[in-house]
């Protein structure tokens, strides 16, 4: 074993407090926005209380739903039927904020960023929430079975062109995507084997919102793809794929990225494949080896991550107790360049300093602002936030950046006498807010 | 050719060159003069490198070359496409075997003017397939396998700010208009090139309440952009507000001025905003636009037709601001796509993805006609149009023409094609 994967597999040990670092309110609330987008002042306290092999077990887990949260989404339930994308924006969002787990909803987030589908192409609202349930449903659970539903799902097949792949007019989009950003990654194929890839994968269609495989369309002649030779349909090419290393790596890498930093080292990321892959793409066991790894507490991975839209306003709003107008908020994050359910491309968002410029920058503050300033009204939600009738700074920077800034921005801000809603307007637009 | 009308305007109106610039060396003058001369004088010293801009527009989907300029005396061409192939009747004849699809009719004048030059199979050898390499290739003009961290208008970008005053910093030397995503194109410059779909994105909204909110404003500006102990990201972020701040700065009045709607297509949008950037003397140089759709894999006819047509009539519009304006002078406009696509179409009407492909610049400072060899479809089934023309050697040529340095660039000093008059 060289010293560069020793290191990995003992980055990827569980963290162990005061040896590694201190288990405190900071570990605490690092753990809330990488697991559950953020939490308010009590669930900090709690997860503090828990320790870090509970509070993962806890928080890295998708239970099932029930008690108010599942009356809240009996009450969304009949709007489906609206079938407008504003509506089923509004209903996801509504979901990530109401969620008591809400990791389920980060992990489908990340899904539909990972098998980016987007409205423009795949068309119907209701096929794009649809393929979003599935996400939901069997994100957590194998990779394997995921992919073979994703490969029928027809959001899918529409967006990439599925009822044009024919037994003698191949198309080879979906076969492309599947090798180059489902699954393996850029170098770990061949041109033939998206050629064959796409054979094999002829006549799977959609039809009036339904997968169909049509046998009179399928080639059933003999291909090679990866390896592999015979007459191979789609699911043999799924689990060539799944038997590939550089599979573990590309996906379980995308993983690391999303929910611990962006900058593993080669060799971390050959062990997180392997044991991605050892494990039957368990993705919930590969997020709890993740969310609880030395790694993950470590320098390299606070502050780390540039918050996507969508998980600076959940976040914040789930911090504070807010509950802003979702069909809004749905609208303003498309601004802001993550508008669910229309990702850019099929390679989903790029994320990282990408989410960062002179709008989108201007757009975050102007969304801080808008948080700050809604209903109901701060003070309510959190009074101790409030102080002998002022506002608490300290109790704020704490809340919402764990008080990690600058000295001068914590002095300026105290001088300030700003009444809380623009306080909390200024801290959210901090450069530390827009970080997790 | 008609090459009468590529001359500057000043000498159109009787004056040396060295004249109108000694008549507007003071800036002020400029407000003396009549509109007319006015717009000469900027034509005159437009001519400067350091006034020249590039605007990009990049066609996103793998545009399909033959059917944009379109072989249409060639047998292979109308064999392999039995559904997409144009008559030749239809296109519109650029010479006596080469012609626009009909879709693009609004760009004929310029052609016929000599401001409109065709560069037939451009690309990079063993061209990629998959979009987003393809694309990654063409934004960093690099095809060995670096992590792809700086585009080549990035690393431009940044060359650029180096050299700037702190005018040009403020300024907007580098913007990607039309969206608020930013292509890698532009990534990697120190301070963070900005992204407008529209004037308003750069509005900060000052909270209002107990007569503060400006002090607020203040507050959170002085707040987000000083570097103090920062480090890591926040210190990334901060820089970023810096920048972002100073271009709300800049467009708060602009944006208050400009006019409501605008029109139609989100493409003659973008470039109406380019236009109304480029006017507005914030020091702009290169401006970068996205046009999508040309993914065309099944039913290409009508979504083809449909996206060509939105790009001729942008571009034309374009053009017609930028003369209006008095800016036609200094500004090149380059159209690429990530790849052509197959030679053949395929069973869903459509085609998938190919290789070489034709680019367009369109301006006065352009020379006009074809570069490149014209395509060869004479090769077996399943193979592409070949390349003939390296994509960097468009993108040393024009980076010589607006002054900045190409070999800090563009790797391996590609050789320069004779793209301007």
């Amino acid at each position: 074993m060289t010293a560069a994967s020793r290191a990995a597999e003992e980055a990827l040990e569980p963290f162990r407090p005061d040896v590694d670092g201190p288990w405190d309110a900071r570990a605490a609330a690092h753990l809330l926005r990488r697991a559950s987008f953020g939490g308010t002042r009590e669930e900090r306290a709690q997860v503090l209380a828990w320790g870090p092999p509970r509070a993962v077990e806890e928080l890295v887990a998708c239970p099932a739903i029930e008690g108010e949260y599942a009356r809240t989404l009996a009450a969304l339930a009949p709007l489906v039927s609206v079938n407008s994308l504003p509506v089923f924006r509004s209903i996801w969002l509504t979901r990530m904020l109401r969620d008591p787990r809400p990791l389920r909803e980060q992990l489908a987030l990340f899904w539909h960023g990972h098998f980016a589908t987007s409205i423009a192409k795949a068309r119907g609202p209701d096929l794009m929430a649809a393929q979003v349930d599935t996400l939901r449903e069997l994100g957590p659970g194998p990779f394997g079975a995921l992919l073979a539903a994703v490969a029928r799902d027809p959001a899918m097949i529409r967006w990439l062109d599925g009822n044009g792949n024919r037994a003698r007019h191949p198309n080879e989009n979906f076969a492309r995507e599947l090798l180059e950003l489902f699954t393996l990654g850029v170098g770990h194929y061949a041109e033939r084997d998206v050629r064959e890839a796409a054979r094999a994968f002829s006549g799977w269609h959609e039809q009036d919102g339904h997968f169909r495989f049509d046998a009179g369309e399928h080639d059933g002649g003999d291909k090679q793809v990866l390896g592999r030779t015979g007459a191979l349909d789609g699911d043999d090419v799924l689990a060539a794929c799944l038997e590939q290393p550089a599979c573990g790596e590309h996906v379980g890498g995308r993983l690391f990225r999303a929910f611990v930093h962006d900058a593993p080292a080669p060799a971390l990321l050959a062990v997180i494949g392997a044991r991605y892959r050892e494990s039957g793409y368990d993705t919930l066991a590969l997020l709890r080896l993740l969310l609880g790894s030395r790694e993950c507490f470590g320098a390299r991975a606070r502050r780390r991550l540039v918050r996507s839209p969508v998980a600076l306003a959940v976040g914040v709003a789930r911090t504070l107790g807010l509950r802003p107008d979702t069909t809004e908020l749905g609208g303003r994050l498309a601004d802001l360049g993550q508008g669910l359910y229309e990702p850019p491309s099929v390679k989903g968002w790029d994320g990282g300093h990408a989410w960062l410029n002179a709008a989108t920058l201007v757009g975050r503050m102007n969304l801080a602002s808008r948080l700050a300033t809604a209903a109901p009204a701060l003070p309510a939600v959190d009074p101790a936030l409030v102080r002998d009738g002022r506002p608490d700074v300290d109790a704020l920077l704490d809340l919402l950046v764990d008080g990690e800034v600058p000295e001068e921005v914590r002095k300026r801000l105290a001088e300030s006498a700003l009444p809380l809603p623009q306080l909390v307007h200024v801290v959210l637009s901090l450069p530390e807010a827009q970080l997790s | 050719m008609n090459r009468h009308r590529k001359e500057p305007r000043a000498a159109a109106a009787g004056l040396s060159r060295r004249e109108v610039l000694k008549a507007g060396a003071a800036l002020e003058l400029l407000a003396l003069l009549p509109g007319g001369l006015a717009r000469t004088w900027r034509a005159a010293r437009a001519t400067e490198p350091g006034q020249r801009v590039l605007v990009i527009v990049q066609l996103t989907g793998g545009n399909d070359g033959l059917n944009t300029v379109v072989p249409f005396l060639d047998d292979r061409y109308h064999r392999a496409r039995p559904v997409l192939a144009l008559r030749p009747e239809r296109v519109v004849r650029l010479n006596d075997h080469l012609g626009l699809h009909p879709a693009l009719g609004a760009l004929l004048p310029f052609w016929d003017e000599g401001a409109l030059s065709v560069v037939q199979g451009i690309g990079y050898p063993d061209e990629n397939r998959s979009h987003f390499r393809s694309m990654e290739i063409w934004h960093t003009a690099r095809t060995d396998e670096a992590p792809p961290t700086a585009g080549w208008l990035g690393l431009a970008a940044g060359l650029h700010a180096e050299h700037a005053s702190a005018d040009g910093l403020s300024g907007l030397p580098f913007v990607r208009v039309g969206g608020r995503d930013l292509p890698l194109a532009l990534a990697g410059a120190p301070r963070q090139v900005p992204a407008l779909a529209a004037l308003k994105d750069l509005v900060l909204e000052t909270p209002v309440a107990e007569g503060r909110g400006s002090a607020a404003r203040t507050l959170l500006q002085e707040l987000c952009r000083a570097p103090f102990d920062r480090t890591g990201e926040a210190a990334f972020v901060a820089a970023a507000d810096g920048a972002a701040f100073d271009c709300t700065q800049r467009l708060h009045d602009l944006a208050r001025t400009s006019p409501r709607g605008g029109p139609g297509t989100p493409l003659a949008g973008a470039l109406a905003l380019a236009a109304q950037l480029i006017g507005a003397q914030l020091g702009t140089r290169v401006v970068y636009v996205t046009h999508e759709g040309f993914d065309t894999h099944a039913r290409q006819e009508r979504a083809h037709e449909g996206c060509l047509r939105a790009l001729g009539d942008a571009l034309a519009d374009f053009q017609a601001r930028l003369a209006r304006q008095g800016d036609e002078h200094r500004v090149t406009t380059f159209v690429f796509s990530e790849f052509g696509r197959r030679i053949e179409e395929n069973g869903s009407g459509g085609t998938d993805h190919g290789a070489g492909a034709p680019a367009l610049l369109l301006g006065r400072p352009v020379k006009g006609g074809l570069l490149g060899p014209d395509p060869d479809l004479s090769g077996e089934r399943d193979t592409d149009v070949p390349v003939g023309v390296d994509f960097r050697s468009v993108y040393a040529s024009v980076l010589d023409w607006l002054g900045m340095p190409a070999a800090q660039v563009v790797p391996g000093s590609p050789p320069r094609l004779p793209l301007f008059a």
